[in-house]
């Protein structure tokens, strides 16, 4: 059974990261944004990055892979982020994690990044929540965020290449 | 091998993750407590609450002194900080992602508005 209720915004815990934002266009063009790999590409990653559009992989359903590689614009070194979609309700709710992930350090917790994508007619309120954040990705993470992506892949890199 | 850094921030996530224990530090910041003060507003033993007090002070999120015959717990705001400064990164990557979205998402309206116009 999918369930297609979209689940409440939730209360922000100390170890969460809770992010609200207003974005100055209609909600399919911001759903678009987040779905199609052709525009993912134009913006995902800090300042210091750019998306190599031949990595980013969308499969817009649950189970489905969303992922991309983040290039460093000094050193031109990839950073891979790869999450599995687990709730799809276009447009707008998306909702993926990092499940137990196997790495050389010991296992990845569940790590569920949601975005809500809220209807306001010429003007999209996005809600994003990312957590919670445990000790064991706390270890995985302890040289930043990109760092951590890139030992994840190195793992995967393993397996499904 | 992890650092000894990794393992005190990974201690204070542990810590952090309970809401009861959250609850405690909430109240320690309005001020030194001891443990009959701070079992007072929560459902449980003193006995329960000074087991929390054990793994707060453990990762370095509360110190605890003795004044005459009662014991007092005090907020370590340092500890707290820290954790609070990793988290922030999380934040900054979004920050900076969701900047990017919002300059992709006018110039996308933008040509799209003077599409429509050129329509017309």
């Amino acid at each position: 059974m999918i369930d297609h209720t979209v689940p409440d915004v939730p209360v922000a815990a100390d170890t969460d990261v809770l992010i609200t934002r207003a974005f100055a266009a209609p909600r399919d063009i911001v759903w678009k944004f987040f779905t199609q790999p052709e525009y993912l590409a134009r913006w995902f990653g800090p300042a210091t990055v750019h998306v190599d559009p031949s990595t980013v992989r969308v499969d817009l359903h649950p189970g489905g892979t969303w992922g991309l590689d983040m290039v460093d614009n000094d050193s031109g070194e990839h950073y891979p982020m790869r999450a599995k979609l687990t709730v799809v309700i276009p447009p707008e709710y998306l909702e993926g994690r990092e499940a137990n992930a196997q790495t050389s350090i010991g296992p990845l917790e569940d790590i569920v990044l949601r975005i809500w994508l809220h209807d306001h007619g010429p003007v999209t309120r996005m809600t994003l929540h990312q957590g919670p954040f445990t000790p064991q990705f706390r270890d995985m993470t302890r040289d930043g965020w990109l760092e951590s992506f890139h030992k994840v892949d190195a793992v995967l890199a393993g397996g499904a290449a | 091998m992890p650092t000894i850094e990794t393992d005190k921030l990974s201690t204070v996530f542990a810590a952090l993750a309970d809401p009861t224990r959250r609850a405690i530090l909430a109240r320690l910041a309005s001020g030194d407590a001891t443990v009959t003060e701070l079992a007072e507003p929560f459902a449980m033993s003193q006995p329960a609450v000074s087991k929390h007090l054990r793994v707060l002070e453990t990762a370095g999120l509360i110190s605890r002194a003795k004044v005459a015959t009662a014991r007092y717990s005090h907020l370590e705001a340092e500890a707290l900080r820290e954790a609070t400064e990793w988290m922030q990164r999380y934040t900054r990557f979004w920050t900076e992602s969701l900047d990017r979205l919002d300059d992709a998402l006018a110039q996308y309206m933008e040509a799209h508005e003077t599409h429509e116009r050129q329509e017309r």
